[in-house]
């Protein structure tokens, strides 16, 4: 899969904001069991995401992160969607946490 | 600020992750159908109508061929791509009319269709029980609840195969007849789903057969009480904790049903359709106990009905088989293993059924035949492998969340 | 609301005269009223869904804005009663106990918001239709926001209000929930 995404940032004194927006683009899908191929899709748009990060010290200098991320696609392939029989987008969010340590 | 070493940790945290499935509505031709004025297509006139036909407009849409098949209910008319019409039919003087809605299996789009068979058509013969090799369906099909207005037109091409007509193919529809996600207008494993179900091509289905903390045997796919299945309501969790009565009681599937007994569902099987088998996959061992006598009270009412209908206890893992052969006299309870075939022949089930990614199996297959078994495989969705397993495999019937797409592939065989 | 919150954080990072605090660990315990937001389909009609609940959390409170914590609770949904089948009354009733991970950012002085997420168990009840049956359900996808007003008396006490909303994902159930808040920092 491919992310061509653009992102925007603005940085306050003690705090950093990012938002930012990709496309979805799957270059190829091939589901298997055992040796037989089930599927196979060539390459199409997935679907797209916005997402915002805020980005703040938490403790001496350690940098926390923490985003929400609409993901508006077909095929999501963390959970069972990778293998979804039906031709329909999907609204997913995510909570996104990170600490850089 | 300098970081020399750091280390990321991301945690991706899913929150309503599950994307509720929206209900798609079934265009509604409206109280004043003039299938009202009309009178039933004589039963002599049907077969003569089945066929295939070659689509003449549209065909980006509908694709080049279309079967038409007659069932319990109504008329399907079923295509290569997952499009299929669900209609009725009924005639006036020498013109067949035949009006209903087109859906596509794949995706949300559906709409009204109103076709109709002239009498200088074929329409004059069909009614009179001849054959008529000229028969012309003119109509429109249209988008949603908005009338019909594109032109759709269908040219008889030829009569089912001898080969086709010999067949005793089973056409399994799944949970019933397909899924919620399957965006039908009746919710899986429902009485309305076993009604609705031959409008959709099956000729079988495969039911989920569970029981009640006070023993009572139902049908219900998933282990707990879920939005998935249900309507929102005052119940949760494990759904065979509760009793009967709290389940019939508080309980709604997504398009509003009950829950079913499995004795209600086999009665209506028998009595109410012309379904002719039945694939109870038991969801817990415990159930098997309780099953046999209702499958054994069923078996009895179709006789004495003189229904052809095979009822079989799918064994789909050896805790259920396990507790087949703890019970008396099990070898002579109609079976169907999904297991190996030794275990086949060791509970003496009369139905192999082997999960369809295991490919075509035909040794296995046609040594289950020699020893006067069957075998279906189960379940099977995409059309290239449902051609596929038809055109190669000696498989007796698919199980399928899409029988027609099976109806289209089987029908259309030379 | 995303852009009210980051109104108020830039707002906040422009007008930033608070004192940059110590590293602190604050326990918490809160009651007050709990309303469900009743969208049940079946059986809805006739629900009890206001009560008390409780909650208990624990925080670490480094020197910068953000606090991370723990909390959990008791919290009953609803209460209802419905005409069963065999023609008795049956009642019914779903309470849950979440355990989950926050995230709480110092906005102003003494106001803060928090975000959280973790795992719940929710219990469902019914006495009627036959027998008893308690039924206990983990749910994986549940997360709560949250707003609060905390003042210190002193160093180590602190009262205050939280209001708080909950979604339990497994159920589908959201409920908010207005609390008096008293805490300890050590």
């Amino acid at each position: 899969m491919h992310y061509p995404n653009i992102s925007f940032g603005y940085k306050l004194k003690k705090m950093a904001f990012t938002l930012k927006g990709e496309l979805a683009i799957v270059g190829k899908v091939s589901t298997k069991s055992g040796e037989i191929e089930v599927s196979r899709s060539k390459t199409f748009l997935n679907g797209g995401t916005l997402s915002f990060f805020v980005e703040q010290r938490i403790h001496h200098n350690k940098v926390f992160i923490i985003g929400l991320k609409d993901n508006y696609v077909k095929f999501y392939w963390p959970t069972w969607m990778l293998f979804s029989t039906f031709n329909r987008f999907y609204h997913i969010p995510e909570l996104y946490i990170s600490w850089i340590l | 600020m300098k970081v020399r070493n750091f280390y990321m940790i991301g945690l991706l945290l899913l929150i309503l992750g599950c994307n509720k499935e929206s209900l798609v509505p079934v265009p509604d031709s409206g109280i004043n159908s003039f299938l009202k004025q009309t009178h039933q297509v004589p039963e002599s006139s049907k077969p003569l109508m089945e066929g295939i036909y070659l689509v003449t407009t549209n065909t980006t849409i509908f694709g080049d061929t279309m079967v038409v098949k007659w069932n319990h209910s109504g008329i399907l008319f079923t295509c290569k791509n997952g499009k299929h019409f669900i209609m009725n039919s009924g005639y006036l003087d020498s013109v067949i009319f035949i009006q209903g809605y087109w859906r596509d299996g794949y995706s949300d789009a559906t709409g009204l269709c109103n076709m109709y068979i002239s009498g200088s058509e074929g329409g004059n013969d069909l009614l009179e029980g001849k054959s008529a090799p000229h028969i012309i369906l003119r109509g429109a099909y249209g988008t949603d609840n908005a009338a019909p207005n594109q032109s759709i037109i269908l040219q008889y091409l030829r009569p089912f195969s001898n080969k086709v007509k010999e067949s005793n193919f089973y056409i399994l529809g799944h949970r019933a007849g397909g899924r919620n996600s399957d965006r039908l207008p009746v919710s899986e494993n429902s009485i309305a789903m076993v009604k609705f179900t031959e409008r959709l091509g099956t000729t079988g289905i495969e039911v989920d057969p569970r029981i009640s903390s006070d023993g009572v045997a139902f049908i219900y796919h998933d282990a707990d009480i879920n939005t998935r299945l249900t309507q929102k309501g005052l119940l949760a969790g494990d759904v065979s904790a509760y009793t009967w009565t709290q389940l019939s009681s508080f309980v709604r599937l997504i398009h509003g049903e009950r829950i079913p007994s499995l004795e209600e569902v086999l009665t209506f099987a028998i009595d109410s359709t012309e379904l002719r088998f039945v694939y109870m996959d038991m969801k817990s061992a415990d159930a098997v106990p309780v099953v046999i006598p209702i499958q054994q009270r069923a078996i009895q009412h179709a006789k004495d009905k003189g229904r052809d209908i095979i009822i079989l206890m799918g064994i789909p893992d050896t805790d259920v088989l396990n507790a087949l052969m703890a019970y008396p006299g099990y070898q002579s309870v109609p079976s169907l293993c999904e297991l190996t075939v030794d275990d086949v022949r060791n509970v003496n089930a009369k139905v192999w059924a082997p999960r369809w990614t295991l490919g075509v199996q035909n040794d296995l297959v046609q040594q289950m035949h020699n020893e006067g078994r069957l075998a279906v495989c189960w379940t099977i969705d995409s059309p290239n492998w449902i051609r596929s397993y038809l055109d190669q495999g000696i498989f007796d019937g698919l199980v399928t969340n899409f029988p027609y797409v099976v109806a289209y592939h089987h029908y259309i065989q030379e | 609301m995303v852009l009210v919150f980051l109104s108020v954080v830039v707002y906040s990072q422009r007008n930033d005269n608070v004192k940059v605090r110590l590293n602190n660990y604050t326990l918490t315990v809160g009651a007050g009223w709990t309303h469900y937001i009743n969208n049940l389909q079946v059986g809805g009609e006739n629900l009890q869904n206001d009560f008390a609940g409780v909650s208990v959390k624990f925080f670490w409170e480094p020197e910068h804005r953000l606090s991370l914590g723990l909390e959990s609770g008791y919290y009953k949904l609803f209460k209802a009663n419905g005409l069963l089948t065999d023609n008795t009354l049956g009642q019914v009733d779903r309470s849950v106990i979440p355990a989950l991970v926050l995230i709480r950012m110092r906005i102003i002085e003494n106001m803060h918001l928090g975000i959280g997420t973790g795992i719940a168990l929710i219990t469902n009840k019914i006495a009627g239709g036959g027998q008893k049956v308690v039924t206990e359900t983990l749910s994986l996808s549940n997360f709560e926001l949250s707003g609060a007003y905390i003042y210190p008396l002193n160093k180590h006490l602190l009262l205050g209000g939280e209001v708080k909303l909950f979604h339990f994902g497994n159920t589908e159930d959201t409920m908010y929930s207005i609390q008096a808040t008293c805490a300890v920092r050590f």
